[in-house]
């Protein structure tokens, strides 16, 4: 995905609501995606998507096109945001799970359905475990950035991803996930 | 902060279904609401500012040009008085200049006779009463909790650029001080006489700033702008420096001496040639958004005092000729007697000197984010460990050395309190403004000590370089 114009974000720093639709218009489905993995299970990513986009206008005039793609940035902020509304106390909930041993990485992601269908049940995940396993397995961070950035301890966010994965084994394992995915 | 790249993930390219239309006209309507709220807040912020800079106006105008009642004396309506009458001789009395810094001496004497006045108890004027507001006003220690947090700007202005850290931010700032000054002599069993409350002003200005900002120091939190910046810089502890050069201001006066009838009066202007000062803190984070900080600072003063007393002394003249007339003899007779004067005198000396101190510090400081803008709330204690005075003054028309006549006071202490607002403007460009109190104490010499109650007002606007 190809960075704005730069008439555009200079139309977008203006106030010019056709720009803003335009940008709205490009990123907004893509952004929506990282909404869902990071929202808070009681909010809507919706809303989280809404409240992003208003910083990304706000803060515009600080985005500088040599350090990176715009998506980037723009994902960035949708972190944060939902980061923001998550409550740090669900984190260290305890959800009682069959422990399951296998590693996650044997189901390769190869088309968008398979895509769908775990961003599905990525969203199903409690507070905590899909923040964390997105951080991880999506964004790259390390365990100590993640306890950082969650003000967790470090020993937490392994513990967390290690539930959250074994708690995805068990959902795309079992005959009912197929069940629980289609629930909505 | 290191972590895998995962760009490529399939993930990132995914697109949710989504009701654009739908989605962007909830947006817009948010849009317009948070526009509607940027234009009350900007009547709100220029109504504070303009009422702030008339504020600042005021009381700047009322520093430099209205002194208080009992300053106000108008010397030419003062004149000697007459009282008892005795019949003696005449006498010449000498005039004698008891002051040590005194340049030029004038008498105003409106006097029908024509005479000179000796001037008694003239050493009673007690020359750390007249250092003390010079003195407390060169030896306030710098705690603004800005010298602990300078980055605070680089966060406000916070670009994912600024994760390169600036290293160097200009500042321009004007602070005004109000200080009441107490003095009293320990030793002295009269104590109450010995109190003076006078009032005390000082306008100081301090254009230019350069600081060190370390780039481990910590970022404020700035919502959505990125994530590894906002989490990355959350250090334990650092260490910081900052410089400061400049030209300073600063006038005073002092409302009434009461530890002495002779004086009534003091007025003390200094004119500062240049201040520089170098600190170093060494700061700690105890955790949410707590911080702790040491610092240690050297600041070197180069000022010109300008001092006017005026002194009321009450003279008795013995064998004064009170009347002259002539019997129907054509005899001429001479009533003489003693008199009680009154008389008014206006002096003025330069004083040329330079002062240092060192100082120690500790602040314990809290950061609130209020939306964009930051609040710092600090306590802070100190104690200057080490004070210099030197330079030249005037005896008799000659100019003399003196030096470390502050050396004796190394028993100062400090401790108070501060907030810090900070705003975001466009640009590279921020404002802040706070409000410091600070309890001074500085003991003058063996015998005397000088307490200060200062409250500081301060706008200033910092300039990032990268």
């Amino acid at each position: 995905m190809e960075n704005p114009s730069s008439t555009v974000i200079s139309k977008c720093l203006k106030g010019d609501r056709k720009a803003q639709k335009m940008l709205f218009q490009t990123y907004a489905s893509a952004l929506l995606t990282v909404a869902r993995q990071y929202t808070p299970v009681n909010e809507d990513p919706l809303d989280t998507l809404q409240d992003s986009f208003i910083k990304i206008f706000d803060k515009l005039h600080t985005f500088d096109e040599g350090k990176g793609l715009f998506i980037s940035w723009c994902r960035r902020i949708v972190i944060n945001t939902a980061l923001k509304k998550l409550s740090k106390q669900t984190i260290f909930e305890v959800i009682p799970i069959n422990e399951v041993t296998e590693s996650f990485d044997e189901y390769a992601i190869t088309d968008m359905e398979d895509i769908e269908h775990i961003l599905k049940l990525i969203e199903k995940l409690p507070d905590g475990y899909k923040q964390v396993f997105c951080l991880y397995e999506i964004e790259g961070y390390n365990h100590k950035e993640i306890a950082e950035m969650l003000e967790i301890k470090e020993a937490t966010s392994r513990s967390q991803l290690s539930k959250s994965k074994n708690l995805l084994k068990l959902w795309l394992k079992s005959v009912d996930s197929y069940l629980l995915y289609n629930i909505q | 902060m290191e972590s895998k790249n995962k760009n490529n993930h399939p993930i990132h390219t995914f697109k949710s279904d989504l009701d654009i239309e739908l989605e962007w006209s909830k947006l817009e309507q948010k849009l317009e609401v948070r526009d509607k709220k940027k234009r009350r807040m900007f009547i709100w912020y220029s109504f504070g500012a303009v009422i702030g800079i008339a504020f600042f106006g005021l009381m700047i105008f009322s520093i430099l040009h209205k002194i208080p009642n009992e300053t106000n004396v108008d010397t030419s309506k003062i004149a000697i008085k007459h009282t008892n009458n005795m019949v003696t001789y005449d006498q010449q009395i000498e005039n004698k200049n008891p002051f040590h810094e005194l340049r030029n001496s004038t008498i105003i004497d409106q006097n029908p006779v024509n005479s000179t006045f000796k001037i008694f108890n003239a050493q009673a004027h007690n020359e750390n009463t007249h250092q003390a507001p010079s003195g407390q006003t060169l030896m306030y220690p710098k705690t603004d909790l800005k010298n602990h947090f300078p980055e605070i700007n680089a966060d406000l202005v916070n670009t994912i650029e600024s994760q390169s850290t600036p290293l160097f931010s200009d500042e321009l700032k004007a602070t005004f001080l109000t200080d009441d000054i107490q003095a009293y002599n320990i030793n002295n069993e009269k104590q109450s006489e010995n109190v003076h409350i006078p009032f005390h002003s000082s306008l100081e200005f301090l254009p230019t700033t350069l600081e060190l900002i370390p780039l481990n120091s910590p970022k404020i939190e700035f919502d959505g702008i990125d994530v590894k910046n906002q989490y990355d810089h959350t250090p334990t502890h650092w260490l910081q420096m900052s410089a400061s050069l400049g030209i300073y201001s600063t006038s005073s006066h002092l409302v009434e001496d009461m530890t002495d009838d002779n004086v009534k009066t003091l007025q003390n202007k200094i004119e500062g040639l240049d201040t520089w000062r170098i600190s170093g803190n060494y700061n700690l984070h105890l955790g949410h958004r707590f911080y702790l900080g040491f610092g240690l600072d050297y600041t070197r003063l180069t000022q010109i005092q300008n001092y006017t007393f005026i002194t009321t002394d009450n003279t008795e003249i013995i064998d004064q000729v009170i009347e002259i007339y002539n019997t129907n003899q054509g005899i001429s007779s001479k009533v003489t007697g003693v008199k009680n004067q009154v008389s008014t005198y206006q002096r003025e000396s330069v004083r040329y000197q330079s002062l240092s101190t060192t100082g120690i510090s500790i602040a314990l400081s809290k950061i609130f984010k209020i939306n964009n803008h930051n609040l710092i709330l600090g306590a802070n204690a100190g104690k200057t460990v080490f004070t210099q005075a030197f330079g030249q003054y005037l005896y008799d028309g000659v100019s003399r050395d003196f030096g470390d006549v502050f050396a004796h006071s190394n028993n100062n202490h400090f401790f108070g309190f501060s907030t810090l607002y900070a705003i975001p403007l466009s640009g590279k460009w921020a404002m802040h403004s706070g409000y410091q109190y600070l309890y001074y104490s500085q003991k003058g010499d063996a015998s005397s000590r000088y307490i200060s109650h200062t409250h500081s007002l301060s706008l200033g606007i910092h300039y990032l370089i990268h």
